[in-house]
Formats: structure tokens, C-alpha cells, sequence
């Protein structure tokens, strides 16, 4: 009989092995008999020589290899049995479970979706990008697109090297009944099939779609072609208006290429409104693929090599860059690698702690079954088999639990989905895959074993004579003191680690949303009013009288748009800037030379970032003038600027900016020099937690973002100003309407985002925390009525007895306290990245968790110590 | 120490089970009554020991079993030898003969 058939029919097995000693029994008797026994004492007699007949079954059973499987599933059975018995048992330990393996499931997954899927091309794994750098300032930057000409013909450890443009290009979309905003970017041809992406519908660009001149084309965005178009792909040859030039869309990327998530619309390199030959510009992204054989360290040694080629031909663009190549990964994986490690680690801690807190549990609660386990040795059980049958019941108990914990994991992805920043929607990618359901099952696996081995070790361990001699009153077995500390102290520990984490975090947070922005944030309205763009090539035709006249004209239509907007009841103020304020991207600043002070070497002048203002943007923002004036209409066409106090102070620090000339084409050897009329306030123009930076602002021309100050709800006047926008232009698409406290909680959203998920599980650990030291201390009080009532009847006060377990109860919180606070430091290096205006190692944070943990801690010891206290001599004593 | 003369004492028994059914099918009963016979009563065997022993030779493959009607009518489990099992019997009394062979000498020179 095979060991499956045997498994499967066991009760015929176990039929044959009743009648094989049945059998045996008989002959016996029979042979007793024959002896000339009556047959009622031949059958005695053949019994007794037989002796235990289950003892015997039992060591049959064991003694065949398939009995692993087939006493699995028999324990597995009793397992479900006794948690059905212990209905609350049952629910408290898998709800722990549930909890400790949810948070890790929930964590996984994102981690899954986000760091370990491999991407959607064809060979992932030796697909790269080439970056520039600047250390320390910029540890990555994108190439500049003459690097990448040169680059993709000369490398030799790349078989291919395609690029798209780095900044994202806004249009206005014309062909509907209202102007729509959409944002594109620019790949060369080679891009799509080096990455095997396959269209959805129509075709990606030809290699001649790479040069200036050829018809102009553009692909569209799945996301885009569904919201847009509905769909439909008869959109593939129809013409689209983009800042009024049309294109033919030619096809429709698949929903899986998400090298880049913004544009709506990619064009042909062909369309690259700026120059291709030219290496000061970090503009260009690159994907390449290595040739077979060749290592990623090998690539890099030979791009080493290529950069200093070019430091040698353009020393002025390249003193200092570096070259960095870099496996390919998904964008947003390294905004987000830390913060998911971090928060791995958070819900790994509220793990264990869940598992300590289920050890206690199985350790009262075999204890509690000391009896049964007594008989059940007593009946031929080994140790081993015993604690195989324990253990498997709390992999019952934890696969129990686990299963609970997907459900959570489920709805916390969905919540997770819904506190996710904008920038990082890449989370919301996240759900419960295969080999999401596979780390759960292993972490299940572990838990349980970890969870059954120790309680099972111990309960292996009891003295069958002690425990069937006493009565009903279980014993406690040696050295189980000593392990209700060590799971106190552990859990201690374990919850304050994450704590340090969350309270770093939370303060950090704190800091930085007390960081003044520099401008007025409450009821202030944003929005977004685009103008065509005139390319670079089409705007250097012009002469500079030309350009001037279309300045006016345009700085004059923003002017007129602002006035009226001005007029509307409510409304404070209003003004324009190109860029908003808290942005994330770095758009335009240049290298800037001083008039009259020593000119640095090309790669490391200062660097200014530069901003395109209408008259009464200071004004509407509330932006202080420090010194000097603010701009007036005759600025328009002069060469005129404002600068920030940060500026100011750094290269006059005599306080006479005023008046002096800067040089803002310094790279170009045509220079362009700018007079400083006024000094504002400073403006944290890439965030809260970020270095303040120089800042240049011009005068005039057509500015994108309009900023309106409001008496009231900013949000109330949207529509009225909105309204006014398209009376007085009505081609243009009015965009991204959002209040200024929006921008600004926007910003911080990641940071955000960390500090509260780990806030919430750290707050999981201290809880779980609490009730298991709860419930270790409720124990051992439980198991010591005896000794108290004996020390109460010899004359013990009832405040000693409480001090006694309180006292226990802080040497224990110290042990742990200091056990944790080790932890926390070594720990906490690991999460400076994620730090701002706060140190790894600060003292408050770390004092304040310390006490917070104590004060849980000595909370969760004085309900079983007030017990303790009220014990009854009497009546404790009544049961020895 | 009890342990270890527990496992003295089921090898050797393992070995005398091999000799027994290498005679030719027999039951678990007979077997028990044989060994008693062949040791003039020096073993008694232990019924908790026998029939776990079986159960154990049958799995490792060197004993096998067949259902078939005693000599009382009764169906009976029946073991046999296999060809595993000749070879293991073979191997068993080589160790024996050595270990007998090993403590005598070492009997012999303590002397």
C-alpha cells in the first residue's frame, strides 16, 4: 500500500492494526483455555500479559514514516478543536496575529509593487541609466543632450542608448469645446523598442522622426487616450492641436509603460523645441542596455572615461560633473525605498511583539492543560510528538490569524491608497498578488513556529509525577519566571524602537511645518492660465524689438487679467509668477557671475533660480521688500531684477546689492547683465525642508500662475475668477485651481505619509505591548495568589505586596527601556534620510518615548498588582 | 541509561523477528510464541514491543505483509521477508557475530 493511499484510507489502516491485535488477544485466550483457565480469566490473563493496547497502537502508528503527514492532519484536526473550545483564547491570539501579520502584509505588498516587481520591459535586468552628478549639491542629475549624442555613438558596454527630455512640457490642447492643458515630453525613436514596449494601437516613431524637419507626430498616453478619447482607437491618424500646431497621433502606449506617469502626449525628438548639440543643460533622461556580458561596474568605468572626454572638449559644462550608471528602476522606487525599509521594520517589530504576546498566551494556556498533557504523556506520548502536536496547533492558530490578517491587509491597502501623495501613486499599484499571499503564508509559517516552539519546549518539560500528584492546582514549572521577564523585557524593547522612529519622524514633520514659507499661505487661491509656448528657435528669429513688443503685449494681457480678478468683491489682491512657490522641480536658474568680484571657474559659480513675476506678485503674496522697490510697468523692457535677502547678505554683505550688476549668461559667451532694483523677503521655492536658494526675479511677460488673495473662502471665488480668465482670453484652459494651504500640505505630503504610518504602527506595537505585559503580569500575579496570600498571612501589608509587583514591574520597564533605547540607536541611522530639523539621536524624543513606555509599562502592572494587593489570605489559602 | 538498553534490546529484537519470519510466513502471535520457544523461555517478549517492531520492519520495506486465513479459519496479518529483508538479516548477523565476538574477547583479556 502506498504512503498516500495509506494516508488517505486511514481508517481501513487502522482497522487491520485493531484486528492484527485483536487477533493476538484471541490466540491467547484461547490458548489460556486450553490451559484450563475459565474463559472470562483466559481473557483477563491474555489482556494484562498484552498490556496497553493504545499504548501499543499508538507506537505502531509512530512507527511508520508516512505518520508525519497523517499525525499532522490529525493534530491539525485537534488543534481546530481545542481553539473551537477556547472560543476567547481563539479570538484575542488571532486577532494578534492578525494585526502583527496584516501590517506586514499590507507593507509587503507595497513593497512588492513598488521595489521588487521586476518592470514591464523585455529583459529588465540589463536595462540601465545614465546619469550626471554633482557632488555633493546634486548626487543625480539627468545628461545634457549633446552628452547623449556623443554618448550613444561612442559607448562600447551599451548595445543601445535612448533618451527622453527630462521636463516635462505643458500645451494647450485646442480641438474640444473648451482649451485643455496637457503635459508632453520628447523621446528619441529607440526608446520604445529598446524597451520592447508594444503599442496599444498604431505605431511608436521611425528613426527619421529623430531629426528636425520631419512631419509632426505624437504618441498618446494610455491614461490619456482613455480619458480623452474614450478609448477609442480610431483616434490613431486624426490630427491634434498642441500650442496651435497640429500632429498626427500615430499610436497609443500600452497602460504598462510607465517610465515616465506624466505626460499625457510623447513627441518625436524631431519636435525638440531647443538645441541637441549643446552640453550645458541637464535635460535629457537615458535608458541603455548592456551588451551581453558586460557588467554593470564595466559600463560605468567606460562612461567614466566618455565624461572626462568631454570635461576635456567643454571644461567650462563640466568641471565637476560626474557619471554615474545605474540599473534601471522605476522612479518613484527610490523616493519611496526608504520609507517603505522603514516602516518594514516598524511592522516586523509589531510582529514579534505580536508573537511574544502569543507565547504568553500559549504558555498560561498549556499550562492551564498541564493535566491533559500529563495523561497524555503518561499514555505513551514522546516528547517530541508532543510538542509536534503543539506546535502544529499554533500553526492553526496562526494561519488562523493570517488569514484574518489579509482581510486587513486588504482594507489598509485601500486606505493606504487613499493617504498616498499624489507624487508617489505608484502605491496605489499595490494588491494582494501571488507572491504577496506567499510571503504572507511563510511569515505565517514562522510565526507560528516561533510562536509554539517555546511554550511547547516548556510544556514538554513538566514532570508527569508532580502534576498527577497534586490536585486541580497546576504547578509552575521551573525557569517560567525567567521567561515571563525575558517576554517583558523583549516587548518593551521591541515597542520602543518603532516608537524613537515615529516620534523622529513626527518631529521632523513638526519642524518643518513650522518653517516659515516666506509669503502669505492662508486664503490664498492658486491656478493655472498657460500661453502657448514660442520655441527657443522660433523666438530667437526675432528681432529684439520683436521680443520686447511680445513681452508687453503679453506682460500687459497678464496685467489686464490680474486688474480685473482685483475688482472682484472679496478679492484682496492678485499677481502672477511662472512658477509656484513649495514646486519640486527644478526648473530655471542659472550660473551667475558678479560685476566687479572675482569670477569662479565655470562649474562652481553660484547658482541662481529664476523667476518671471507680474507687478504685484510681491503684494498679492505678501513677500516683504527688504530693500529698494518693488517692479513698475517702465521695468518691463529693462534689464531689471529683484533679489532675494538670502542673496543679498551671501555677495554684498555690506548691504549694498542695490544698483550692482550681475551676469546671468555666464556659460554663454554672449553675456546678459542685470541691474538689482530691489531686495525681497525669502521664499522657500522647493519646499519647507529645503535649503533656501538664490533667488533672481524678472519683470513683465506672460506669467502662468495666477495667486489671488481673498477676504474669505479662497475657494469661493474660483468660478468668478475663472470666469474672467476666459472672457478676457479665451483660448487659454484655466488649470490646477487650488488653494495655497493645499500646495503647501501637498509638499509635505511624503513626509506626511511616513511619519503618520509609522506613528500608526508604532502606537500597534506600544498597544499590543501593553496588553501582552498586561496579561504576562495578570498571569504570574494569577499563579502566585498562594505565596501572597502566605507572605499576607505572615503579616505582609497590602501596599508591600503592591509595591512588589510594581517594583518587578519597574525593573522590568528599566530593562527593557535601556534594551530598547540600544536598539533605537543603532537603529535609527538608518532613517537620517527621512530626518529634518532633527537629529537621529535626539535626547527629547528619545527621553519622552523612554517615559512614555515606562508609564504603559507600569499602567499595564498596576491592575494585576491592585488584585494582588486585595488577595484574600483566606480564601487564597483555602486551596492548598 | 534506560534509553540506551532499550535500543540494545530492540535491535536485537529486530534481528530475532528477521530470523523467525525468514522461516516462512507467520503472524505476530506465533512469532511471539516462537521466540519464547527458541529461547527456552530466556525472552520474554513484550507484546509493546513486537508489534511496533513489525510495524516499523514492514515500513522500512524488510518485512511484508499479506491477509490471509490462520489455522483457526480467522484471517490473520501474515509477514514475510523480503529480498531487503534477507540482506538486512545477513547484515544484522555479521554486527552480531562481531559485537558477541568483540565483548568475549574483551571478557576474556579483563580477565
Amino acid at each position: 500500500m502506498g504512503k498516500f493511499e495509506r494516508l488517505f484510507r486511514k481508517s481501513r489502516a487502522e482497522k487491520q492494526l485493531d484486528a492484527e491485535l485483536q487477533f493476538h488477544i484471541e490466540k491467547k485466550t484461547a490458548e489460556n483455555i486450553s490451559a484450563g483457565m475459565t474463559p472470562e480469566e483466559a481473557l483477563r490473563r491474555a489482556r494484562i500479559e498484552f498490556g496497553a493496547i493504545e499504548g501499543v497502537k499508538e507506537d505502531c502508528r509512530e512507527s511508520r514514516r508516512a505518520n508525519i503527514a497523517e499525525t499532522s492532519l490529525q493534530d491539525a484536526r485537534y488543534g481546530l478543536r481545542m481553539l473551537r473550545k477556547n472560543a476567547g483564547f481563539t479570538a484575542v491570539a488571532a486577532m494578534t496575529l492578525a494585526l502583527g501579520i496584516g501590517a506586514n502584509t499590507a507593507i509587503f505588498s507595497v513593497i512588492q509593487a513598488v521595489l521588487l516587481r521586476p518592470l514591464p520591459y523585455d529583459h529588465p535586468e540589463n536595462l540601465v541609466q545614465v546619469f550626471s552628478n554633482y557632488p555633493p549639491v546634486f548626487p543625480r542629475l539627468s545628461i545634457s543632450p549633446g552628452d547623449f549624442q556623443d554618448w550613444q555613438r561612442q559607448t562600447k558596454s551599451l548595445s543601445e542608448m535612448a533618451a527622453y527630455a527630462e521636463i516635462i512640457a505643458g500645451f494647450n490642447l485646442t480641438d474640444g469645446s473648451e482649451p485643455d492643458r496637457v503635459e508632453g515630453s520628447y523621446a528619441t525613436s529607440n526608446l520604445f523598442p529598446l524597451l520592447g514596449v508594444r503599442p496599444a494601437a498604431g505605431r511608436t516613431f521611425a528613426p527619421e522622426e529623430d531629426k528636425p524637419g520631419s512631419a509632426p507626430e505624437a504618441l498618446l498616453s494610455h491614461r490619456f487616450w482613455v480619458s480623452r478619447f474614450g478609448a477609442d482607437p480610431s483616434v490613431v491618424g486624426r490630427t491634434i492641436t498642441l500650442d496651435g500646431k497640429g500632429y498626427t497621433v500615430i499610436g497609443v502606449l500600452p497602460a504598462s509603460f510607465q517610465l515616465e506617469r506624466r505626460p499625457d502626449v510623447w513627441l518625436s525628438m524631431g519636435e525638440y523645441p531647443d538645441d541637441l548639440s549643446e552640453h550645458v543643460h541637464h535635460g535629457f533622461d537615458t535608458v541603455g542596455r548592456l551588451k551581453p556580458g558586460v557588467t554593470l561596474a564595466q559600463a560605468q568605468a567606460e562612461f567614466v572615461n566618455l565624461n572626462q572626454q568631454e570635461a576635456k572638449a567643454y571644461p567650462d559644462s563640466h568641471k565637476n560633473f560626474g557619471v554615474e550608471v545605474r540599473a534601471l528602476e522605476d522612479p518613484s522606487a527610490g523616493k519611496l525605498r526608504g520609507t517603505l525599509l522603514v516602516l518594514l521594520g516598524a511592522v516586523g517589530l509589531v510582529l514579534l511583539i505580536a508573537c511574544a504576546n502569543i507565547v504568553n498566551l500559549l504558555l498560561a494556556r498549556n499550562a492551564a492543560r498541564e493535566r491533559e498533557i500529563a495523561l497524555r504523556t503518561a499514555l505513551g506520548a514522546s516528547p517530541r510528538r508532543l510538542i509536534r502536536q503543539l506546535v502544529t496547533e499554533s500553526l492553526v492558530l496562526s494561519f488562523f490569524g493570517g488569514a484574518v490578517g489579509l482581510l486587513l491587509a486588504a482594507g489598509g491597502i485601500r486606505v493606504l491608497g487613499a493617504l498616498v501623495p499624489a507624487g508617489l501613486a505608484i502605491v496605489r499599484e499595490t494588491s494582494l498578488n501571488g507572491s504577496v499571499l506567499a510571503f504572507t503564508a511563510v511569515v505565517c509559517l514562522g510565526a507560528g513556529i516561533l510562536c509554539g516552539l517555546l511554550p511547547a519546549l516548556q510544556a514538554s518539560r513538566t514532570n508527569l509525577n508532580n502534576v498527577l500528584k497534586q490536585g486541580s492546582k497546576s504547578t509552575s514549572a521551573p525557569g517560567s519566571h525567567k521567561v515571563h521577564n525575558a517576554l517583558v523585557i523583549s516587548e518593551i524593547a521591541l515597542a520602543l524602537v518603532p516608537l524613537v522612529g515615529a516620534g523622529l519622524l513626527l518631529k521632523s514633520l513638526r519642524q518643518t511645518l513650522e518653517v516659515a514659507p516666506g509669503f502669505r499661505i492662508q486664503r490664498v487661491l492658486t491656478m493655472q492660465i498657460s500661453q502657448p509656448s514660442i520655441s527657443r528657435e522660433d523666438y530667437l528669429k526675432l528681432t529684439t524689438e520683436q521680443q520686447i513688443t511680445l513681452g508687453n503685449k503679453q506682460a500687459l494681457e497678464f496685467e489686464q487679467v490680474a486688474e480685473q480678478v482685483r475688482a472682484l468683491p472679496g478679492v484682496e489682491d492678485a499677481g502672477g509668477i511662472d512658477d509656484l512657490p513649495l514646486g519640486n522641480e527644478l526648473r530655471q536658474a542659472s550660473r551667475f557671475v558678479i560685476e566687479g568680484q572675482p569670477i569662479p571657474d565655470a562649474g562652481v559659480r553660484p547658482v541662481a533660480q529664476t523667476r518671471t513675476v507680474s507687478l504685484t506678485y510681491f503684494s498679492a503674496l505678501q513677500i516683504p521688500l527688504v530693500q529698494g522697490r518693488a517692479f513698475l510697468q517702465n521695468d518691463w523692457p529693462l534689464q531689471n531684477i529683484v533679489i532675494n535677502d538670502f542673496m543679498a547678505r551671501r555677495f554684498w554683505p555690506q548691504g549694498d546689492a542695490l544698483g550692482k550688476r550681475i551676469n546671468l549668461c555666464s556659460l554663454d559667451p554672449k553675456p546678459c547683465w542685470f541691474s538689482i532694483i530691489g531686495i525681497v523677503g525669502n521664499v522657500h521655492q522647493f519646499g519647507l525642508d529645503t535649503a533656501q536658494t538664490y533667488d533672481v526675479y524678472f519683470p513683465g511677460g506672460w506669467t502662468p500662475y495666477l495667486v489671488i488673495r481673498t477676504a474669505s473662502d479662497p475657494l469661493e471665488i474660483a468660478a468668478a475668477a475663472a470666469g474672467i480668465v476666459h472672457k478676457v482670453m479665451p483660448t487659454l484652459p484655466v488649470t490646477q485651481v487650488l488653494t495655497m494651504d493645499t500646495l503647501v500640505a501637498d509638499s509635505v505630503s511624503a513626509r506626511r505619509f511616513s511619519a503618520v504610518l509609522t506613528g500608526v504602527f508604532a502606537g500597534l506595537a506600544l498597544l499590543l505591548a501593553g496588553v501582552g505585559i498586561y496579561g504576562v503580569m495578570s498571569y504570574s500575579v494569577g499563579r502566585r495568589t498562594n505565596e501572597i496570600g502566605i507572605r499576607m498571612a505572615l503579616g505582609a501589608q497590602p501596599g508591600s505586596v503592591l509595591g512588589m509587583i510594581m517594583g518587578r514591574g519597574a525593573r522590568l520597564a528599566l530593562a527593557g527601556v535601556a534594551l530598547g533605547l540600544a536598539g533605537a540607536l543603532a537603529l535609527t541611522r538608518y532613517l537620517a534620510s527621512l530626518l529634518f530639523g532633527v537629529q537621529p539621536k535626539d535626547p527629547v524624543t528619545y527621553g519622552a518615548v523612554a517615559a512614555l513606555v515606562i508609564v504603559v509599562t507600569l499602567a499595564a502592572c498596576y491592575v494585576p498588582a491592585r488584585r494582588a494587593m486585595r488577595v484574600d489570605p483566606m480564601v487564597a489559602l483555602r486551596y492548598e | 541509561m534506560s534509553e540506551e538498553r532499550q535500543d540494545f534490546l530492540k535491535g536485537t529484537l529486530d534481528m530475532l523477528i528477521l530470523k523467525i519470519v525468514a522461516l516462512g510466513p507467520i503472524h505476530g502471535y506465533a512469532i511471539s510464541q516462537r521466540i519464547q520457544q527458541i529461547s527456552r523461555d530466556v525472552f520474554q517478549v513484550q507484546q509493546g514491543s513486537l508489534y511496533p517492531a513489525l510495524h516499523r520492519l514492514e515500513d522500512r520495506g524488510w518485512l511484508e505483509a499479506e491477509w490471509k486465513e490462520s489455522e483457526t479459519g480467522r484471517e490473520a496479518k501474515f509477514y514475510s521477508l523480503t529480498k531487503k529483508g534477507q540482506r538486512r538479516l545477513r547484515a544484522e548477523r555479521a554486527n552480531w557475530a562481531r559485537l558477541t565476538g568483540a565483548v568475549a574477547m574483551i571478557l576474556r583479556t579483563a580477565e
